[in-house]
């Protein structure tokens, strides 16, 4: 082997790691309380503005959740002098953006435009945050499309699992709520956006931040001509319950019959964003599962092969936090997973992180930092996490310093008094009756949920139903039909066997209609129906396919996609 | 409901919302991003939109800053253009390989796509998705592209990892060491994206018909994802040749944009990619031409799981190193950037003819491609929607658009194309498509003045020049079963 060969075997070494230049931002305090923080960045002739206020979802009233949420999308739609359509063409003449939204802690405004617009999106974004007129109309179609999108993040698994996790790990703290209820939404009316807009919006509470081409000075000048009338007021407090503390392991299993998957999630009672453990944490939850590298992704997909991916999540937010481990898998291996995830979780804490793992997860923290700062809106992102978190100001000139001082004992330290498996909320989305036996073996308590939340009773455990179960396909069966709409739609197929064959029928809440022409192939049947619905005839098929007392199958209307269904033999 | 040929769709990405700034948002957070990144591995249908502008002003307002660069050629034929940017500690490499899905070899469509996914297994002296680890794990990323012209590679790492990064590209480029069994996983996973691109999506048959019915000759008629059955027809023995042919230094350009020292960076390039030889054999290039169009071709296609009837319209259009270029792309801002845009306002907002229409001006190497699509609205026929666009088409060449529909334009494209500025990866797409397409890494210095010489004159010439009925392909797309018969002559 010759001297080439020889280098080119092996990856080199890095260098050492470059500097990061981190900007320090001006900041000054309005005499109205409003806090201004600039970033000149003239590499390019671009602008990013962002206002946030230190509300958020949490700070919703509890009677009406979303309601955040519905008034930060409705203040680009319409304001005492622009409607919806001007303020949409104004933005896109300069090839601009203007966006508003709220999380769990704050609500932003965001714009961005190039340089010499700078000053018109700003005079914008000051009409859209003090003059917004919430139009009758612009109200009713939001509270539409906020019911559709309901529907729509019901039939999703993880959306499922998001809403019991946040349910069971908050209790009264505002976090537990992630969605409006379709009352809450009925029950929202312009008076009280009007309303809970001026309660929310005062400039004592929020912070204005600019980073891109732009003259500190004229923007503060501008920032102050345009927001400096804004009256002060009383700033909204976070006056929240603590979470309840967990005294040990119980399972909260969603009922979907019929899913293929188990969505689970594992969580634990976290911390807050200020939390002096939070880099310890951060370390620990890259080393366990931030990454496609991280110990259960190795774990339960690359050697396992249970899910396409399993991952950690360290959930930090202003006031309190969660730790959780997830994956997507296979039902029969739902048991299976949940061993190899306490597994984990279990040797996270009893032995400490090897020296490469800790290396490596030092690597990807500080090597990621840079790249996640390198454009305007990746920077005055921080900035907006910086100050609405409530983190040091020197935030970022410390971030790789306080990454690269956490030591092993200190990451299994941290998982010892946090992550804790025994006292952990497992959450399943799946099918209960397929899940439950092997559920059991890890947790002996077991709450079942149906899709919309309510507790409902244990179903009948049918072990791992396997493809080679032969049935009879006669008799009743509940069926419930997936809807592009999001929302299932219950049906009950009758199957009759006599001595021509099969005949049947299907009766839902869509509409109803008599089998025909029913062809059956072993645990498989079709047939054509007549659908009748809302007084219209409708030809249409159906197929379908048994596994001992689960079904799956489509249903096919003339001319639409085909909408899939699956259920159970009826008792 | 998005038209499929969205261009720009499949080039801006939008990754790295890292877990930690998603930690405060009570939406479920991404659980993968990174692991996405690999998903992203895709065709982009068609050629490369690159809106490509630099240099003085807009309306002599914007300055935009010039973008220096150094180029080198290697002995072996390998061309290398960098740029110095240190203000931030990452960098940027892309290696370009002047190949795309026109030279698939004969019987094998959508091959230079499916090679692009083996060339990250296993190498020489890395094993199997070891460029994805040299990246993901120091937290930065990698991933690659196939389109009608070319294939490129490419990856963001914190700065200190330059030299790893030019160690791994040169040891894909000197060889591929890919097994059956590598083969086959990595054949059936294009075959999956192909079910999920063009089979799934229920108007994902639209574009794929509108490529191969748009070109009479050009290797272009074949759609970049290819056939299921020419995928299944390709065999292990086709990737070695492929790469044989088409993956050598001569046919390769380096690009580094970031924090590192030229001097340094040269003396890696004389350790790494120096030495590769260049092979004996000449570069197969495809020499076909597309004859012009001499009168309206019309098709109708059926397809499952369609929900509303659309319409797909094709005109010829010169390569993308023409002059008329930029008035094409400015063309296609006007007719379809935005709400205030010229169809959507037409078709969707006013006559409701329409549930969405969009314009794209495909500029490619040989011969480029306008598309006006739309999808009709609820109980709306075709044959409307087709008047409607064509309606649209024909005010654009009876009187000029207005001043201040083609400063929106500008503003529009140069705002889109400085936020890609931002970004050493962006900065390294734009000197790619300069050098390897357009023939000269400057044009990313000197395309704003081409930009801003655009008139509302020109606008006006080349909607006259190429939309024309002579050169139309219209194809209508319906639910399935057929009811219309197809009207061509």
């Amino acid at each position: 082997m010759n001297q080439q060969d020889d280098f080119r075997r092996y990856a080199p070494a890095p260098l050492p790691s470059s500097e990061i230049k981190i900007p320090t931002p001006y900041q000054t305090v309005l005499p109205n309380g409003l806090t201004l923080v600039v970033v000149e960045d003239k590499r390019l002739p671009l602008v990013s503005y962002r206002l946030a206020f230190r509300t958020g979802d949490a700070h919703d009233p509890p009677e009406l959740p979303g309601l955040t949420d519905m008034m930060a999308g409705l203040l680009t739609e319409g304001t005492v002098s622009r409607t919806s359509r001007q303020i949409a063409e104004e933005v896109e003449r300069m090839g601009a953006t203007l966006h508003a939204g709220a999380g769990s802690d704050f609500t932003t405004l965001s714009a961005s435009a190039l340089a010499v617009f700078g000053d018109k999106i700003l005079e914008l974004m000051a009409d859209v945050t003090l003059r917004p007129s919430f139009p009758e109309n612009e109200v009713e179609l939001t509270k539409q499309n906020t019911k559709e999108s309901l529907k729509q993040q019901r039939a999703q698994p993880s959306f499922l699992a998001n809403e019991m996790v946040s349910r069971v790990m908050f209790g009264e703290h505002p976090y537990s709520r992630i969605v409006p209820t379709p009352e809450s939404i009925d029950n929202t009316t312009r008076e009280r956006l009007v309303e809970f807009h001026r309660s929310v919006f005062v400039p004592n509470n929020a912070v204005f931040l600019i980073v891109g081409d732009v003259d500190r000075a004229v923007a503060e000048q501008n920032v102050a001509k345009l927001f400096g009338d804004w009256p002060r007021s009383e700033a909204v407090p976070d006056s929240f319950p603590q979470p309840p503390d967990r005294t040990k392991r119980v399972a909260y299993v969603i009922d979907r019959p019929g899913s293929a998957q188990s969505n689970i999630v594992i969580s634990s009672k976290g911390v807050n964003r200020t939390n002096p453990d939070y880099f310890p944490l951060l370390l620990m939850h890259t080393v366990l599962g931030a990454t496609a590298s991280s110990r259960l992704f190795m774990n339960l997909r690359e050697e396992k092969g249970y899910t396409y991916g399993a991952y950690s999540n360290l959930d930090t937010r202003r006031t309190a936090g969660t730790i959780r481990a997830t994956a997507e898998v296979r039902t029969p291996v739902t048991g299976d997973s949940l061993k190899e995830f306490f597994y984990e979780l279990d040797r996270i804490g009893s032995e400490p992180v090897t020296e490469k793992e800790i290396s490596d997860a030092k690597s990807y923290l500080t090597g990621v930092f840079p790249i996640r700062l390198e454009t305007q809106e990746g920077l005055i992102d921080q900035l907006v996490q910086i100050k609405m978190l409530g983190l040091p100001d020197n935030y970022l000139q410390l971030y790789r310093e306080q990454v690269q001082k956490v030591t092993r004992e200190e990451i299994q330290e941290v998982a010892q008094k946090y992550v804790r498996p025994d006292e952990a909320a497992i959450v399943i989305v799946g099918d209960g009756a397929q899940v439950l036996e092997q559920l059991e073996r890890y947790c002996s308590e077991i709450e079942f949920y149906n899709t919309a939340g309510k507790k409902k009773d244990r179903p009948t455990a049918v072990g791992v139903v396997t493809e080679s179960d032969d049935s009879s396909l006669a008799g009743t069966w509940s069926l419930e039909i997936q809807t592009p709409f999001g929302q299932d739609v219950a049906a009950t197929l009758t199957l009759n066997q006599n001595s021509e064959g099969f005949s049947g029928k299907v009766e839902s809440e869509m509409g109803q209609g008599e089998l025909a022409n029913v062809t059956r192939d072993g645990p498989q049947f079709q047939a054509t129906l007549s659908f009748a619905m809302e007084g219209a005839a409708m030809d249409a098929t159906i197929s379908g396919s048994v596994a001992g007392s689960r079904m799956d199958g489509t249903i096919s209307l003339k001319n639409l996609p085909a909408l899939s269904f699956s259920g159970h033999r009826a008792e | 409901m998005p038209v499929p040929m969205d261009l720009p769709r499949a080039m801006h990405k939008t990754f790295v919302r890292d877990k930690e700034a998603c930690a405060s948002f009570r939406k479920t957070c991404p659980q993968s991003l990174r692991r996405l990144s690999r998903l992203r591995r895709i065709s982009v249908p068609a050629g490369l939109l690159l809106l490509l502008v630099a240099g003085q002003s807009v309306s002599g307002q914007v300055k935009m800053p010039r973008l220096d660069f150094h180029e080198r050629t290697l002995a072996n034929g390998l061309r290398i253009v960098s740029a110095e940017n240190r203000t931030s500690p990452t960098v940027a490499i892309q290696v370009w390989y002047h190949v795309g899905s026109k030279d698939d070899p004969a019987g094998r469509s959508g091959f230079a796509h499916l090679f692009e996914h083996m060339m990250f297994k296993s190498t020489r002296n890395m094993k199997s998705e070891m460029m994805d680890r040299l990246t993901e794990d120091i937290g930065g990323f990698d991933n690659a592209f196939t389109n009608d012209d070319t294939t490129v590679y490419y990856e963001v790492v914190p700065s200190n990892y330059l030299e790893t990064l030019l160690w791994a590209e040169a040891d894909r480029l000197s060889g591929l060491n890919v097994d059956a069994q590598n083969f086959k996983s990595e054949r059936d996973v294009v075959k999956e994206e192909y079910r999920q691109t063009v089979l799934a999506p229920p108007y994902g048959r639209l574009d794929y018909f509108l490529q191969q019915k748009s070109f009479t000759a050009h290797p272009y008629k074949r759609p970049t994802i290819g056939s299921i059955e020419d995928l299944n027809a390709a065999a292990l023995a086709d990737v070695q040749a492929f790469h044989a042919s088409f993956y050598r230094p001569d046919n390769a350009t380096l690009v580094v944009v970031g924090d590192f020292d030229q001097q340094q960076l040269d003396t890696w390039i004389d350790k790494y990619l120096q030495p590769i030889a260049k092979p004996g054999s000449p570069l197969p290039r495809v020499t076909v031409k597309e004859p012009q169009r001499k009168k309206e071709v019309r098709f109708t296609e059926n397809g499952p799981n369609v929900p509303l009837p659309a319409v797909g319209i094709t005109y010829l259009t010169p390569p993308i190193t023409d002059a008329d270029a930029e008035s094409l792309r400015v063309a296609q801002t006007i007719l379809s950037a935005g709400e205030s845009s010229r169809l959507y306002h037409a078709l969707v907002y006013e006559q409701q003819i329409a549930q969405s229409a969009s314009a794209t001006a495909n500029l490619l190497e040989d011969v480029g491609l306008f598309h006006l699509n739309a999808i009709a609205a609820s109980g709306r026929k075709p044959e409307d929607v087709e008047a409607s666009l064509l309606a649209e088409v024909k005010k654009m060449q009876d009187a000029p658009v207005s001043q201040a529909e083609l400063d929106k334009a500008i503003n529009q494209i140069v705002t889109s194309q400085l936020l890609e500025r931002e970004t050493n990866d962006g900065k390294a797409l734009a000197l790619g498509t300069a050098t390897v397409l357009l023939g000269d890494p400057n044009r990313v210095n000197t395309d704003l003045v081409r930009l801003q010489a655009v008139s509302t004159a020109d606008v006006q010439r080349v909607m006259k020049k190429y939309f024309n009925s002579e050169n139309r392909l219209v194809l209508y797309y319906l639910p399935e079963p057929a009811k219309s018969k197809p009207e061509g002559r």
